[in-house]
């Protein structure tokens, strides 16, 4: 069973993705910003990577810039609410820097579902 | 004597100080010192006021000559004769040749010695009567004397020192004749002395008086007319002066009225532009505030759709609770389409921008609203099939037309009416860049869109780019369509603009930079607009109009010289006016207007082709009936497919 590490900063949008990763049958661990998130990779050893980009501590894209160079095999799926002055910039940004997919949030449920599982199985 | 002397003096005196600074010499009374250049003018003066006088004082005394015939003849009848001998024959001739000789030009110089010989030789006549009545014991001829010079004293106008001479030649003459030649007895002589010397004296006095106010009165007239003539110097000084100042007044206020209209208008441009600028910065307000909302948005609707979705999931087909569910997740996406909206009207989607050719795009959208459209409302489109490519995302024209038509569509939705889409290419020269903030010289794809619905009044025309408003009752829209429209225009560095009368329609003008860079291509490959090898003067004294009428007909194949400069223009069509066959020129220009410069050119090329540029109708007629023959004009903004049809349809004619 593929393991799935989410980080994202608003806890209401960690535990709805939980749950409907859950539900698709993933092991899910979560992190509430980029530098838990990278003590947590260490830990539980993800297949796939779902962080948010704006978050505090450590953001996204400066986590994938640092993941990309040390876990080449992990894969990554960045997803963004928008800038708050440069909206699709950090989505942009996110696949320049290795993210594998990248989608806009309100994420729409069957699509993103069907998006990971695809990815999970190159 | 003493009275006499007095009086001399008293009149000195006087004449001293009425005129104080009036020189003489005290005997001849010819003026000396400063005053001695005008003497010659006196005695002209003189001359001319004596003249009648004199004439007159000659006949009086030729009448009297005559009628003392009478005395004789009562008096001293015994020598009647011989006495009347000496006044016909003698005197008398001498008084009627001298009044002729007063007809004389020489007269003016022997004038005075004239009255002298006259006084003398009446006066000697008589003596020789006093010598001969002495005979027959008459003494009393000597007061004839008296009466002479009393006559040459005064009316005769001999000058004093003339005057004087005559007079005391006669008495001297008396003298002689009464003492050695009649012999008279000594009590008489005394007797007659005494009177006929007082009365020479009392002559000359009157005599000297006389002449002394004439010349006073020559010299204050003197006075007087320097006076005056300095006065009128002045006066005229002023006088120059005032039309000098008044001229300068003149100008300062001709000056004035137009820098105050200059200010007027620079004013009102100022609070145009303003005003756009407030809009703008408006718009850029909410932008940012929009995108700072649409993130947090987001967010929110995430859990909401995810829950939705996963809840929906899981429940029974046949649950009640399944329709509410469908609701959250149907507003949620609802929500999520706003925040899109926002965000493209917020300039902040990823633009891919590729040439696209708008006919194609404003086909798709009628084609696509026509089968929705009420039978009222009529679609009419006028695409020119000259204007090339701009560099866009056809999405967000796509965008902009369907907008623009469906507000137009819900505006003529109660009464029906005709949408007009007109497509064309302009040059947009500084006229219109002063009007319209966001663009720059060059050329832009032009999108007019009108229709004849509702209108609207000016409060709504000045906010309906603002995002959220709306004029449509609620529920009709989401008040965004037109920010968005604005949002996507500016982000192309275009600009639209909208006219609008409440009850006839309105007109929206939106703006698109012409692609730049690969205009060349475009209408090169573009088969409808006619071409030509020949060479042009295109002038003009907007550098950037020059700079794309250059390249525009550059395009089309022409040679082309360009001037900003009429006078310019004119020395480079001097220098080969064989060379040009066309002259393109812009009408109104400083120094010399586009028709003047082509009736200069048609007198040395009378085979010219003109077409003139014009920015204002009424001009244009002006510029039709000019003296200096036919020109093909062309009205502001110029359209590539028009102009480069006028030019060749020009170059054509015989």
């Amino acid at each position: 069973m593929a393991k799935i590490l989410i980080i994202d900063d608003d806890p209401s949008i960690l535990t709805m993705l939980k749950r409907m990763l859950e539900k698709a049958g993933y092991e899910v661990d979560t992190a509430s910003n980029g530098s838990e998130g990278l003590v947590r990779i260490e830990s539980c050893l993800p297949d796939l990577l779902v962080t948010d980009i704006v978050m505090p501590e450590k953001e996204g894209l400066e986590l994938i810039l640092y993941l990309r160079k040390e876990k080449p095999g992990l894969k990554i799926v960045a997803i963004s609410g928008g800038g708050r002055f440069n909206y699709e910039g950090y989505l942009t940004g996110a696949k320049l820097l290795g993210a594998d997919l990248t989608f806009q949030k309100p994420l729409v449920h069957k699509e993103f579902i069907q998006a990971i599982s695809d990815l999970l199985n190159t | 004597m003493n009275i006499f002397k007095n009086t001399l003096n008293n009149l000195l005196v006087l004449s001293r100080e009425s005129s104080e600074s009036m020189t003489f010499n005290k005997l001849t009374l010819s003026f000396t010192g400063h005053l001695s250049n005008y003497e010659s003018e006196f005695l002209n003066d003189y001359y001319v006021k004596a003249l009648n006088p004199f004439r007159f004082s000659l006949i009086l005394a030729m009448i009297f000559y005559c009628a003392f015939a009478l005395l004789d003849s009562a008096t001293v009848p015994e020598l009647k004769e011989i006495f009347w001998l000496i006044r016909f024959a003698v005197v008398l001739p001498v008084l009627l040749s001298v009044f002729a000789f007063t007809y004389f030009q020489a007269f003016r110089k022997y004038m005075q010695l004239s009255i002298t010989a006259v006084l003398f030789i009446t006066g000697f006549g008589i003596i020789v009567m006093i010598i001969l009545g002495a005979r027959v014991s008459n003494y009393s001829y000597y007061a004839g004397l008296i009466l002479i010079f009393i006559f040459g004293y005064t009316f005769a106008k001999a000058r004093f020192i003339y005057a004087s001479l005559a007079g005391w030649l006669i008495v001297i003459s008396y003298e002689i004749s009464a003492i050695w030649i009649s012999e008279t007895p000594v009590r008489i002589l005394i007797n007659n002395n005494f009177f006929f010397i007082s009365s020479n004296i009392i002559g000359m006095l009157a005599g000297y008086s006389l002449e002394l106010s004439s010349r006073r009165d020559f010299y204050m007239r003197k006075l007087l007319e320097l006076e005056q003539d300095k006065v009128r110097a002045v006066n005229s000084t002023l006088e120059k002066r005032v039309i000098e100042r008044t001229q300068q007044l003149t100008d300062t206020n001709l000056k004035l009225k137009k820098e105050i209209d200059v200010r007027k208008r620079s004013e009102k441009q100022r609070s145009e532009l303003e005003a756009q600028l407030f809009h703008l910065k408006k718009i850029e307000t909410i932008v940012t505030l929009a995108g700072g909302i649409a993130h947090d948005f987001n967010n929110i609707l995430t859990p909401i759709l995810g829950y939705a979705d996963m809840a929906l999931e899981e429940i029974p087909e046949d649950s009640t609770l399944r329709f509410d569910l469908e609701q959250i997740n149907n507003a949620a996406l609802r929500g999520k389409d706003l925040v899109q909206q926002i965000l493209t009207f917020s300039r902040e989607v990823n633009v891919e921008k590729k040439p696209v050719k708008l006919d194609q795009v404003v086909v798709e959208v009628v084609n696509l609203i026509k089968p929705s459209l009420p039978h009222s409302i009529e679609i009419k489109k006028s695409i020119d099939p000259g204007i090339g490519m701009i560099n866009a995302d056809p999405v967000h024209m796509h965008q902009i037309i369907m907008n623009l038509c469906t507000n137009a569509i819900h505006a003529m939705k109660a009464r029906g009416g005709i949408l007009d889409i007109n497509v064309d290419s302009v040059l947009v020269d500084q006229k219109t860049t002063k009007k319209i903030t966001n663009l720059k010289v060059g050329i832009y794809v032009r999108i007019r869109l009108s229709d004849t619905g509702h209108g609207m009044d000016r409060r709504t025309k000045e906010r309906i780019f603002e995002p959220f408003f709306t004029s449509k009752e609620v529920g009709s829209g989401t008040g965004l369509g037109l920010s968005v429209v604005h949002g996507i225009i500016s982000n192309y560095n275009g600009a639209i603009t909208v006219e609008s009368t409440p009850g006839k329609g309105t007109l929206f003008t939106v703006f698109l930079p012409y692609n730049t860079s690969e205009p060349v291509n475009d209408i090169k490959s573009s088969d409808q607009l006619p071409r030509g090898v020949e060479d042009i003067l295109f002038v003009d004294d907007e550098l950037d109009i020059t700079f794309m009428g250059k390249k525009m007909l550059e395009n089309l194949g022409y040679k082309v010289t360009t001037k900003t400069n009429s006078s310019e223009a004119f020395e480079e069509f001097k220098r080969n006016p064989g060379k040009y066959s066309l002259l393109v020129t812009d009408q109104t220009m400083p120094k010399m207007l586009g028709t003047e410069l082509a009736g200069k050119m048609r007198a040395i090329n009378p085979n010219l082709k003109v077409i003139i540029i014009t920015g204002y109708i009424d001009k244009l007629s002006d510029a039709k009936k000019s003296k200096s023959g036919s020109y093909e004009l062309i009205l502001k903004p110029i359209k590539l497919n028009e102009f480069s049809k006028v030019i060749r349809k020009v170059l054509d004619e015989k």
